[in-house]
């Protein structure tokens, strides 16, 4: 029994800080934005892609792995800065209906530019070989990448928050998320602020694709197996926050996993029964935020 | 009646009749078309896709020996999106078109929305690849012909030629989606291992199930290396087949078990996976050009030649070939029949015997089940483009592993003799 908890324990960890990667840009451009980006879940599929075609189906080292997910955030960085301009830039001051179906419209784009280049068929990348075994935990198997994937979770929270709450560059964005108007009255460079979260989120996109893909079968859906939880966890957590996301991940991560090993005839109910009492024993979330992340 | 309103109406009956007979002369000198309903989008689309591919083939064969009846097969083909209900408004659309032959259900999710509109829309549908059992059983009505092996045919079929293969491997598992589909597989290939293995002593152990569309198996991956089992079945299909082996890799599963049996991904997670394909994977398949029996069969060696040709493609994927014998079976039906009329195709298909790639095909006549052989191929990692090769083929004669006909009756394996 104590393996078993150890492995949910585990499994359940290294599950949350891959639904963090992707949920933590999404959270973010919530935040400052006030946009819910349905298309977050076709960059992170960009970004494996761009991933896979920079590093190949068998990363030689663990570094080039890591170097060429920053590749990939780096191109989908590029992507959210010319989407901003075309796309979530006009649609500042609109209603939000319009820019859910904008980013429903580019979520399809996506999907087609991807399929035109790399076709339907299923690829996969293994992880660098210094990750690509397992160590033995009482009777419990644990894969070295899934350490890896949750070492890489916690940095890049500890990064997000040591951004938001240490560094100049966060007090900025959190005034700007704050009040705008009045940010604006005393020099931000607002439309700049805005536009560079947009990037840094589309980033978080990318580099989650290239870190996860050895993890899924890389095909124009492989976004769809995260970005549900990411959805599910941007609510659990408080629309905007990244530390309540944070929480909400490692929490759906346990759940998920402990469902899997427990309950196994009842796969996947657990975390819909957790955003249920979320919902109605808490719907402002865990960490709701107080006008900025 | 008045001698001239009389003349007037033989008139007008006699360049109404001319009329409609030029309609019907040009109709029947005009190529005959026949609709195609695939899976050419959507998650389906990897499978939709090759079926599409061997039915162009089909069409370009036949016609360029002269067609069919004297006129040019124009395929009008539609994408049912592998969903059910598109495989119905596409089925419909094309029946209110005139198209009384059609060619689909690349998938048994969209074959089960095709086969009961059958009688309705007048029609001969040609199930190609779905391998549920209502098919053949509770939704059976004459007007489907099915031109794969059903389920229980088609796993009770793998369960022995693995066994028959690895007579070594005492101790099996499975992991399958937790459905109708994914249980039956299980059990029809658990039960075929159990007895087909010499001695009977082969053990099989309590399958482990997973949602269909599960994304993460390490739960299910750990308790399969915990397990004392040496050979595997994976009843996980599509792209999850391919987290399956990713996931499973890395913590060994390579290692552990001695031969595994995929439910048909075949090439699908070949490609995918290139040189980190398991080394000793058994698939069910349908054609390999390079190997016997196909080497020496003429039939196999010229749709290589055109698939090749038209693709610019040397590696064709088996499921060209299941898509081109669904075509085959169809056109020879109409050929046999020498009309496109639905009841003579029926009529000419209930006896219709024909050669394809992968040798003799027919239909037994009480459930329009095709028999034929099925073949089962071994595959592994390669240095060499595409990374993965298929090392041998088995095959089975189905019409030994086929149960009886039972057409309009629910399959249930306890009806079966044990």
């Amino acid at each position: 029994m104590i393996n078993q908890f150890v492995f949910v324990l585990f499994n359940g960890l290294a599950s949350g800080m891959a639904f963090f990667l992707v949920a933590a840009g999404l959270t973010w451009v919530f935040g400052i934005l006030k946009i819910l980006n349905l298309a977050h879940g076709a960059f992170f599929m960009l970004g494996a892609y761009i991933a896979y075609t920079i590093g190949g189906a068998s990363p030689s080292s663990l570094w080039t792995f890591i170097g060429v997910a920053l590749l990939a955030a780096i191109a989908i960085g590029i992507m959210g800065l010319v989407t901003d301009k075309f796309v979530l830039g006009r649609l500042r001051n609109v209603d939000y209906h319009y820019v859910l179906i904008a980013t429903f419209g580019l979520m399809l784009f996506c999907e087609g530019v991807a399929k035109a280049i790399w076709g339907s068929d299923y690829y996969s990348v293994m992880p660098p070989p210094e990750v690509d075994t397992a160590v033995k935990i009482g009777s419990s198997y644990i894969s070295l990448y899934t350490i890896l994937v949750i070492v890489i979770g916690l940095a890049a929270f500890a990064v997000l928050e040591l951004i938001m709450n240490r560094m100049w560059a966060g007090k900025i964005m959190r005034a700007v998320a704050n009040d705008p108007w009045m940010a604006g009255t005393i020099g931000i460079n607002v439309p700049m602020v805005l536009m560079l979260s947009v990037v840094a989120s589309f980033a978080l996109a990318g580099f989650a694709g290239g870190i996860l893909v050895p993890n899924q079968t890389l095909s124009v859906h492989v976004g769809s197996s995260f970005i549900l939880y990411a959805f599910l966890a941007v609510v659990i957590g408080g629309l905007g926050s990244i530390r309540g996301t944070f929480v909400a991940c490692i929490l759906l991560g346990l759940v998920e996993s402990a469902n899997a090993t427990f309950l196994p005839e009842y796969g996947g109910i657990a975390v819909y029964v957790l955003l249920a009492v979320f919902l109605i024993a808490r719907p402002q979330g865990l960490f709701p935020p107080q006008g900025a992340l | 009646m008045k001698r001239r309103t009389l003349l007037k109406g033989l008139a007008a009956s006699a360049s109404l009749s001319l009329g409609m007979r030029s309609t019907y002369l040009r109709a029947q000198s005009g190529p005959l078309r026949i609709g195609v309903s695939y899976a050419l989008s959507g998650v389906g689309a990897p499978v939709g896709t090759q079926f599409m591919k061997g039915t162009e083939i089909a069409a370009m064969q036949v016609n360029r020996d002269g067609g069919l009846l004297g006129r040019q097969i124009e395929l009008v083909v539609r994408d049912d999106k592998y969903n059910s209900a598109e495989s119905v408004a596409v089925a419909r659309e094309l029946a209110g078109a005139g198209i009384n032959l059609l060619i689909g259900g690349s998938q048994t999710v969209t074959a089960l929305g095709l086969a009961p509109l059958a009688p309705e829309l007048n029609a001969v549908v040609i199930i190609a690849g779905a391998a549920g059992m209502p098919v053949t059983h509770e939704l059976f009505n004459r007007n489907i012909f099915r031109t794969v092996a059903n389920n229980y045919t088609q796993y009770s079929s793998f369960g022995r030629s693995l066994i028959e293969t690895h007579p070594q491997v005492k101790t099996w598992i499975s992991i399958a989606p937790d459905g109708d589909f994914g249980r039956d597989s299980a059990l029809f290939f658990g039960n075929a291992v159990k007895k087909y293995a010499p001695g009977k002593d082969a053990t099989v152990l309590d399958t482990i199930f997973t949602q269909g569309t599960a994304t993460d198996f390490r739960t299910q991956i750990n308790a399969l290396m915990s397990s004392r089992a040496e050979g595997l079945y994976i009843g996980v299909a599509g792209a999850a087949q391919i987290s399956f082996f990713q996931q499973a890799r890395g913590v060994g599963l390579y290692d552990k078990f001695r031969v595994i049996g995929e439910v048909g991904n075949g090439e699908v997670t070949g490609k995918a996976m290139g040189r980190n394909t398991y080394p000793n994977l058994w698939s069910i398949s349908y054609w390999n050009n390079d190997l016997e029996p196909f080497k020496s069969n003429p039939l196999s060696q010229q749709l290589y030649k055109d698939y090749v040709e038209s693709t610019g493609n040397k590696f064709p994927p088996a499921l060209v070939m299941a898509g081109q014998r669904s075509a085959m079976a169809l056109f020879e039906g109409v050929r046999k029949a020498k009309s496109s009329q639905t009841d003579a195709v029926i009529a000419a298909m209930e006896e219709l015997t024909f050669d394809t790639p992968g040798g003799p095909c027919s239909f037994r006549k009480e459930d329009h089940q095709m028999i034929a052989t099925s073949y089962y191929s071994q595959m592994g990692p390669s240095d060499t483009d595409p990374f993965y090769k298929i090392l041998q083929m088995a095959q089975i004669d189905t019409s030994q592993m086929i149960e009886p006909a039972t057409p309009g009756v629910k399959f249930d394996i306890k009806d079966l003799p044990q």
